[in-house]
């Protein structure tokens, strides 16, 4: 299980003190579900191709105008198939969920254009719940997690993740860690006030 | 009214390289947030190569036309009822 930031990956935006405790993608099953469901597709225009070349004559004659616009249009629909492919994998790829020892971030990228990040502090988590659903999902020892937590967004799922009860245990010991770390200092939400408000009051301390 | 063959090959290379410059662009904004690293570079030289592998094969399954002809439409050359029922004759159903 690769639950770590993977070394050629930097992930910006880690505060003072913070360090990425899990790293994750959904199982690489469902890049290869969807991908062979893309080639399947693909296989379509060769069929007919090969359908109309065997069984009827209307593209014999290279001169003609039919079988100029039959390669014309399959080009352009291979064309596309080639970025429905690359688009697949990019869902696959970009859609990651990273836990700190602060929040967990859910980073889900939806098409070319539409991307969506979501912050919660792993504090306000409140239930971690984890879903291992069919044969494939057992088989293959992934499934859903879903984590319930008090912020205006209630619920983060991590889809098809690789071995969900690992992944919730861990978490469930980070939340424990974040909640005793809030409890000892309240304003050190993010780690980063610590050192200066310790400083300040013992400054103060000293003056009184 | 007849419509010169090159016309078909102008619309469709337009249109190819149109939509494969689009997804470039596209690309190289949604790969900011990949880091750039090695495997989407990877992807988007893959594209590239089959994008050109496609443009190539329609350039040789077509080496054959005479662009210089051109498409009656008023006599209309394609003769699409003709075809329909020469497939359904033909399928083995």
């Amino acid at each position: 299980m690769s639950t770590l930031l993977p070394k050629h990956l930097h992930f910006q935006g880690l505060n003072p003190g913070e360090t990425v405790q899990i790293f994750l993608r959904s199982h690489p099953v469902v890049l290869w579900t969807k991908l062979g469901t893309m080639m399947l597709l693909g296989f379509i225009p060769a069929v007919i191709w090969i359908l109309l070349v065997s069984l009827t004559e209307v593209l014999d004659d290279p001169q003609s105008v039919l079988r100029l616009a039959v390669i014309l249009v399959f080009s352009l629909f291979y064309l596309y198939w080639v970025r429905l492919l690359f688009t697949a994998w990019l869902d696959y790829y970009l859609d990651v969920w990273v836990v700190t020892t602060h929040r967990i971030l859910n980073v889900v990228q939806d098409g070319l254009f539409n991307r969506r990040v979501s912050e919660h502090l792993l504090s306000q988590i409140q239930d971690v719940t984890t879903e291992t659903k069919g044969m494939w999902q057992t088989f293959l020892r992934f499934g859903n997690i879903r984590i319930q937590t008090a912020a205006e967004v209630s619920q983060i799922i991590f889809r098809s993740v690789k071995h969900p009860e690992l992944i919730a245990k861990r978490i469930g010991e980070l939340q424990a860690e974040a909640v005793a770390r809030e409890h000892n200092a309240p304003d050190d939400v993010y780690g980063r006030f610590t050192a200066p408000i310790d400083q300040h009051s013992q400054s103060q301390a000293s003056r009184s | 009214m007849s419509i010169p063959l090159v016309v078909f090959a102008a619309v469709y290379f337009l249109l190819f390289i149109a939509w494969m410059i689009l997804t470039l662009i596209n690309v190289y904004h949604v790969m900011r947030y990949a880091y750039w690293t090695r495997l989407p570079l990877l992807i988007i030289l893959l594209y590239l190569i089959f994008s050109t592998g496609i443009l190539v094969a329609t350039g040789w399954l077509t080496k054959d036309v005479d662009w210089t002809g051109s498409w009656d439409v008023s006599s209309s050359s394609i003769d699409l009822q003709n075809d329909v029922d020469t497939i359904r004759n033909n399928l083995p159903l």
